[in-house]
């Protein structure tokens, strides 16, 4: 359901509003300042340079699957374990 | 949603998985007016249990049709695969890492990993 208090900020996303003025709202509203948003971003871009390499051994994992039905199954997937089939990821998260 | 669709595509010859990572607007942390609007409004999970329960959440709110995997409470698989705050790859049935998106949000290329999922396919016949 759509917040009529934040109406505002409907189109926010999409819209064209300049980095530094976003930069603004988002200290606006989160309990950051601007040094920690620098450092942020400064760390973000020193970790790209770590993003696994095409032609090389995917990095091995083994998580836990969750169910639509359930929050946990305790069930887990190891990649090691899925040799044969093409794996395709997303990662990403709700907010 | 275009990932649901590409799921539902080649979901016989792939194995899909949503990998739950954390989160990247957390109310407790960098809050973003959209999911103001939206009225999303997640603190950052302290535990696994709380983990999984906002991966349920963001499951059912996200329509995600492909299994999710939900990323340890240290991190291991976005340590792995630098994939905050959302990224696409493709594993060949060897293995080997065959794609690697851009950084999302803004370098998400759904076209790109569906092009790499159809050349896996393809390689694995």
């Amino acid at each position: 359901m759509p917040s009529k208090e934040y109406e505002h900020f409907k189109d926010f996303s999409a819209s064209n509003v300049p980095m530094d003025e976003r930069r603004k709202i988002w200290m606006e509203l989160s309990n950051m300042t601007k040094g920690d948003f620098d450092k942020m971003f400064a760390d973000q871009k020193v970790r790209q340079q770590r993003v696994p390499e095409i032609g090389q051994p995917a990095p091995d994992f083994e998580a836990e699957l969750l169910h639509a039905d359930r929050a946990r199954s305790g069930e887990t997937v190891k990649l090691s374990d899925l040799r044969g089939k093409p794996v395709a990821l997303v990662f990403g998260s709700y907010t | 949603m275009r990932q649901n669709e590409i799921f539902e595509a080649y979901k016989t010859d792939v194995q899909f998985f949503m990998v739950y990572i954390s989160e990247a607007h957390p109310t407790d942390g960098w809050v973003t007016p959209q999911n103001l609007y939206d009225e999303i409004d997640f603190d950052q999970p302290a535990d696994e249990d709380q983990r999984a329960e906002v991966a349920h959440a963001c499951q059912l709110g996200m329509e995600v049709k492909m299994p999710m995997l939900i990323d340890s409470i240290d991190n291991d698989m976005d340590e792995k695969y630098i994939a905050e705050p959302t990224r696409y790859y493709v594993i060949g049935g060897d293995g080997t890492l065959q794609f690697n998106g851009a950084q999302g949000p803004r370098g998400l290329d759904p076209d790109a990993w569906e092009a790499a999922i159809k050349e896996q396919i393809a390689a694995n016949k």
